[in-house]
């Protein structure tokens, strides 16, 4: 059973670290870089917000961030167009280590950030916020810069609804999380079900951490991630924070199933690996879901690959890069 | 030397303040954007576990952005509207204000998600008045940028109160409780570049509802009154004018409306005309309410004076020579905003907007980003006239 005591000593809300102040104090005595990163694909209604408020608010009022990088999959919109016009250094994934081939997909982004990236701690966002507030990524450095044991920070959103001073109904996550995560989580790792929302898409954490999580391409990178980290190194270095409220795209259902067919995929990957589970099949690598038209049904076929990009740090380039060795 | 002279060394630098601001660029889009997307209404907020308090949001932001800018003071009035202060290099000399309101025509909605691309931002109340807002939250970074300083004290005055039924409410409020004598004030508005105001006409703004028993209908009724109102005689000297410009009522498409409301604005050059008009209005509807033995009252919400600078006076004369050093070309049109209130009170003062908009009341409302820097470059030129003395004949 989970570690009762972990909620209350790693969880935290956002107003905990408005003190932008005491946050660049922290980081100048750490001295440590740190690099904000926007995974994008087609997000031109929403990325210039996102790059002016955090460089206005956490660049030229606090110098909390160092870089703010955007690493996009091939927009077909006018995505990095508008990103380099407020400030972003851009690049498309495709022309970061080009001879390690070019996939599509968010982990495949967030991969391939680490080798452009100069930070010591990352920070994650999805460009996709339409209610973006510069606490999204202030409050998930807090934890990172304020407790020495604490190397990943996950977000979570909407607090838990109180009653009273003594019952308090936790909101949790969305469709996917409660459906499929979470059923998971409790069967296999019960410790991380205490993760309020495993797949926002909001986290911060040390290079070091990052460089030494193998990265699904696919929708599967939050959920191994945390089972990476977990396995790795424990709950400890694990803290959560409470955003509040996150506007986003809304995503229709069967949206959410293909979605839940990838986590499901690199879940049962990685509890097999642990030994957790034995799997006497081959799985298959097709999402079938139906449409239909009349009295007519037709089927649609989503191919949703497993595949994974290797841990950072087995990369000759990158640890040349960073480490000034071959990883060899 | 007069204030045209002593302006002359500013205006030729004016369009290199328009240049240097586009170094801030982000840091007033971010003000834009976090004012306007905050609900213009009241809550309760709680600073901590102890005492929670009712308060304007905006207002709330308003203040922690000029406190977080580095203004020497900020507070809030005792009717709660926020005010920074930015100290002057002389005390003795009387203080100048900025004004802006916080609050927009449209009703309030939870949620406000502003867009921006590479031209403009776009959304609700954008235009009307969260650029405007937006500016004046900038102005301590922006002075600092430029390495200006006031001879004067500068107050930026947040009005969270200020249109449709609220009356200028905010403004009239803040005259309440303040003492100080003013040198001048300007009032920013979003909308629109050029736009120059130095007097307001006279007006009264009103609803007149009307209710009525089964088997009649309010808006056979009121559609009488708008045809009665259309026809009354109105001179056009002094110039005066009835807006008709909201109508409601009714339920149901099948039921006759046994309530219906319009809202109309009576505008003229001459506070006495306008009186004259309403006075008219008031014996129309009641004569309506006879004959038809309908139910008919009149709210008046609001009242305001015919006041106006002369187009002589050096903060006008001022005010052109800024916007022509910075190619804009000034508009010049009445405003009954809360610029009716500081002449009313005998304090030379002038509306201006600070950029190009589109859709003005509506969810997208847009304002461009470019023309902005100009905006403001205009704004600091009419600051510095009235520092200059424009306002001490």
């Amino acid at each position: 059973m989970p570690d009762a005591d972990w909620l209350s000593t790693h969880t935290f809300h956002h107003s905990a670290f408005s003190d932008l102040n005491l946050l660049v104090e922290k980081k100048q005595q750490k001295n440590v870089k740190i690099s904000l990163c926007f995974p994008t694909l087609n997000e031109e209604a929403t990325i210039a917000k996102e790059i002016i408020i955090m460089k206005s608010e956490l660049m030229l009022r606090y110098p909390l961030l160092d870089e703010i990088v955007v690493i996009d999959s091939g927009s077909t919109d006018r995505t990095r167009e508008v990103a380099e016009k407020y400030g972003a250094r851009v690049y498309l994934a495709s022309n970061i280590l080009p001879e390690l081939g070019d996939f599509r997909g968010k982990g495949e982004n967030l991969w391939k950030a680490l080798y452009v990236l100069s930070g010591d701690i990352i920070v994650y966002i999805d460009a996709d916020i339409r209610n973006i507030h510069h606490r999204f990524v202030y409050a998930l450095l807090g934890p990172l810069l304020l407790y020495d044991n604490i190397r990943y920070v996950k977000a979570f959103y909407d607090r838990p609804i109180a009653y009273d001073s003594t019952r308090i109904k936790p909101k949790g996550g969305g469709r996917v999380t409660e459906l499929v995560i979470r059923p998971l989580f409790s069967l296999f790792t019960p410790e991380l079900t205490q993760i309020i929302q495993p797949l926002s898409g909001e986290y911060a954490g040390y290079r070091s951490v990052f460089e030494n999580l193998a990265f699904p391409l696919g929708y599967g990178v939050e959920t191994s991630m945390l089972l990476d980290i977990y396995r790795k190194w424990g709950m400890d270095v694990i803290a959560q924070v409470d955003l509040d409220k996150r506007v986003h795209r809304n995503q229709e259902v069967l949206s959410l199933g293909r979605m839940a067919f990838g986590i499901i995929q690199t879940f049962l990957k990685r509890v097999e690996k642990d030994g957790l589970i034995g799997i006497h099949t081959t799985l298959h690598d097709t999402m079938i879901q139906f449409n239909s038209e009349g009295a007519n049904y037709s089927q649609n076929l989503y191919e949703i690959k497993d595949f994974e990009r290797p841990p950072m740090i087995e990369i000759d380039t990158y640890t040349e890069k960073f480490h000034g060795r071959d990883a060899s | 030397m007069d204030i045209h002279d002593r302006l002359q060394p500013y205006l030729v630098k004016l369009p290199d303040y328009a240049n240097a601001l586009k170094g801030l660029r982000e840091l007033i889009i971010t003000n834009i954007i976090l004012l306007g997307q905050t609900p213009a209404v009241r809550a309760f907020t709680k600073d901590d576990n102890i005492d929670s308090q009712e308060e304007n949001l905006r207002a709330k932001v308003f203040l922690e952005r000029l406190s977080e800018s580095g203004a020497d003071e900020t507070s809030t009035d005792s009717f709660g509207n926020p005010i920074a202060l930015l100290k002057g290099r002389n005390p003795g000399k009387k203080p100048i204000i900025c004004a802006v309101h916080l609050d927009s025509v449209l009703p309030s909605v939870d949620e406000i998600n502003y867009r921006v691309t590479e031209k403009g931002i776009t959304g609700r109340g954008v235009a009307d008045n969260a650029a405007g807002a937006g500016v004046v939250l900038s102005l301590p970074e922006i002075l600092r940028h430029l390495g200006l300083e006031f001879e004067s004290d500068l107050y930026l005055l947040g009005l969270p109160d200020s249109l449709g039924k609220k009356n200028l409410k905010s403004i009239r409020e803040f005259f309440l409780a303040w003492e100080k004598p003013i040198r001048g004030a300007v009032c920013l508005e979003g909308m629109d570049l050029g736009r120059l105001s130095y007097y307001s006409r006279g007006m009264i703004r009103a609803e007149i509802h009307c209710r009525t028993d089964e088997g009649k209908n309010s808006i056979l009724v009121i559609n009488d009154i708008v045809n009665r109102l259309l026809a009354v005689r109105l001179p056009l000297r002094p110039a005066s004018k009835i807006v008709i410009g909201k109508i409601g009522g009714g339920i149901k498409h099948g039921d006759p409306a046994l309530s219906a409301a319009l809202g109309f604005e009576i505008v003229s050059d001459s506070r006495k005309m306008v009186d004259d008009v309403f006075k008219k209005v008031l014996d129309m509807t009641e004569s309506i309410a006879y004959e038809e033995q309908v139910r008919i009252k009149i709210e008046k919400l609001s009242d305001i004076d015919s006041v106006r600078l002369d187009y002589g006076h050096p903060l006008v004369k001022s005010a052109i020579s800024v916007m022509e050093s910075l190619s804009i070309v000034p508009e010049v049109s009445s405003s009954e905003s809360e610029l009716s209130i500081f002449l009313s009170q005998g304090i030379p003062a002038i509306a201006v907007g600070v950029t190009e908009i589109e859709n003005i009341h509506t969810e997208n409302a847009y304002v461009a980003i470019d023309p902005l820097f100009k905006g403001i470059a205009q704004v600091l030129g009419i600051l510095i006239a009235i520092d200059e003395g424009a306002c001490d004949a």
